[in-house]
């Protein structure tokens, strides 16, 4: 991580939808290599925030960079082939498709050829640990497994920047601490720069360089796992007021 | 390796007999079930590119088939133009049309889509019906038109037997498949499926959701546009509520529904059943009983979607691979 470039970064990003303000006035940055934490309770504006990073929706106003080229307003597709991938915090697999030609769809966008893109989403399948599913239908998959594809085809696209919507919500324990690890892996062996949303607090501190605390679409903190835990807005905002007053 | 011998068997048995076909059946009205089952056949095959691999409930699309049908017969009677070149033409159009209708409809989702696709059609079919001229072209309005005998040969594609008209619908019909099959095995069958189960997912892995449905449906305007032109020229007559008609559409949807929306073979094995079904219900009651035909027809249908809703073809190969993983395990022990 002695390369600092800066990979994303988001200026002064407003995303209004009529009255209210889902995001306000948010500016972050994440560099090559980094695992970037985004943190805050529910509404806080992280999924909305993902969704204009990768295209979904443009913001209200503000600009995204990504490696230095403007992408707000671009639509998913592009930005996908531009080098950036995502997961959705609520699974969404092409149900009627196996498990591998779920990945061969990511697959695609870098080699046409069917064949070469089975071969390369074989060897995703491989790193994510699914290979021995691959032939299942993703209907029949259960929720640890699916979270999984949904890494896996987004590593099917060779994306320079992964993020990652709540990739360990809902998983048990033992299964969160297996996607840490390949989390950790994807940073350190494939090179892959990430953002990562996750409400297991465990999880965001031990993954994350940096962490942004976000509450109620405004930024309130940023800094190291350590210097975000003790800063009293983020304990006022995810414990309440009387608790952070008797501490 | 012993089951790709059973569908290559397969394969060459089908298509003997779909060759040789015309040598045991002399009698015409016989050859047109045949006729008919394969250019329904071959309809649902396009219609089932846009509604079957990519999952848009296009309902209006027979408004392509009666494109195809004018284009060509107009260009035949007052251009003496060959149907082998309308069809082109008419196909190009048809192509254009869907560009245009796809670029506003496919914005909608769901119902509201079905619902604009059935609105382009019943708008061009009252243009058609209502206007005497279109284009400078003479279309006759509801009276639709009759082409005119400009002697038998391929280039006017005009026969005075059925045989001919039998060989250029089984290479359609061949045609039609092999297009099917290539799109669905390629990357666009991929993305379309990928379109058809979870748009936005589809599009976060790099398909462009838009770019993928305008190509299938121009694909498979094009290609009804075809086998518009194919039945002008078989039945020599044309008008707005037959080539144009919402019964059509809605046939040509069935099939695919009924067969298995988005598999290969599903539509066509519908057509292949129901088609023919449907013409000699007509034939044998529609003399007796006005209606009864439709009737029956009817409640065929309705009890297919109603016990195999995921489509005839899916059901089928569900039964078929079970049975072979019974007869694999029987072996084993």
């Amino acid at each position: 991580m002695s390369d600092k470039t800066v990979i994303l970064e988001c200026k002064d990003i407003v995303k209004k939808f009529g009255g209210l303000t889902a995001v306000n006035d948010v500016s972050m940055y994440a560099n090559k290599g980094e695992i970037v934490g985004l943190i805050g309770a529910n509404g806080a504006g992280k999924t909305t925030l993902f969704n204009m990073i990768a295209g979904v929706f443009p913001p209200t106003s503000g600009q995204i960079f990504f490696e230095g080229q403007e992408i707000q307003g671009k639509k998913s597709h592009e930005i996908c082939r531009m080098g950036m991938g995502r997961t959705y915090q609520i699974v969404k697999p092409f149900r009627n498709l196996s498990v591998l030609d779920n990945t061969v769809v990511g697959a695609l966008i870098r080699d046409s050829d069917v064949k070469k893109a089975k071969k390369k989403a074989m060897e995703v399948l491989s790193f994510v640990g699914l290979d021995h599913r691959a032939e299942v239908s993703s209907g029949n998959l259960g929720l640890p497994e699916l979270k999984r594809l949904e890494l896996a085809r987004a590593l099917a696209t060779d994306p320079k920047l992964l993020l990652l919507d709540e990739v360990m919500a809902g998983l048990n324990p033992t299964d969160s601490e297996k996607v840490i690890a390949l989390v950790e892996r994807i940073r350190n062996e494939l090179g892959i720069s990430l953002i990562v949303i996750e409400h297991v607090m465990k999880a965001i501190m031990t993954l994350s360089d940096r962490i942004y605390v976000l509450n109620q679409g405004n930024l309130i903190a940023t800094g190291t796992p350590q210097e975000v835990s003790v800063n009293p807005e983020v304990i006022k905002s995810y414990f309440g007021e009387k608790r952070y007053a008797k501490n | 390796m012993k089951k790709l011998n059973l569908k290559s068997g397969f394969l060459i048995v089908i298509s003997v007999i779909g060759l040789c076909l015309p040598l045991f059946v002399s009698n015409p009205y016989t050859l047109q079930y045949f006729i008919s089952m394969l250019l329904f056949g071959y309809l649902a095959t396009s219609w089932n590119i846009i509604g079957g691999y990519a999952g848009q409930m296009a309902n209006g699309n027979g408004v392509y088939f009666g494109i195809g049908a004018y284009v060509s017969t107009c260009l035949f009677t007052y251009n003496n133009l060959s149907p082998w070149a309308g069809m082109l033409i008419g196909g190009a159009i048809s192509a254009l049309v869907a560009l245009g209708l796809g670029r506003l409809t496919f914005r909608l989702s769901g119902t509201y889509f079905t619902m604009a696709t059935v609105a382009c059609l019943h708008l061009i079919r009252l243009l058609v019906m209502s206007n005497q001229y279109l284009f400078g072209y003479e279309i006759r309005g509801a009276q639709g038109i009759v082409l005119p005998w400009k002697g038998e040969s391929i280039i006017n594609m005009q026969f005075t037997g059925k045989v001919e008209y039998y060989y250029i619908i089984l290479a359609f019909f061949v045609i039609g498949v092999l297009v099917s099959y290539h799109i669905k095995t390629s990357k666009d069958g991929y993305y379309l499926s990928a379109i058809n189960t979870n748009q936005e997912a589809a599009s976060s892995l790099g398909v462009n959701v838009m770019h993928m449905k305008l190509k299938a449906s121009c694909i498979s305007a094009f290609m009804m546009a075809i086998g518009g032109t194919f039945y002008a020229q078989l039945y020599s007559m044309i008008d707005p509520s037959r080539v144009l008609g919402y019964d059509l559409s809605i046939q040509i949807m069935l099939y695919a529904a009924v067969g298995g929306r988005g598999t290969l073979a599903g539509p066509i094995i519908a057509a292949f059943l129901l088609s023919p079904l449907n013409d000699i219900l007509r034939g044998t009651l529609g003399t007796t009983v006005s209606g009864l035909a439709l009737v029956i027809y009817g409640l065929v249908m309705m009890l297919m979607v109603y016990f195999i809703p995921q489509g005839l073809w899916p059901f089928l190969r569900d039964k078929l691979s079970r049975a072979e993983l019974k007869a694999q395990t029987a072996e084993r022990k």
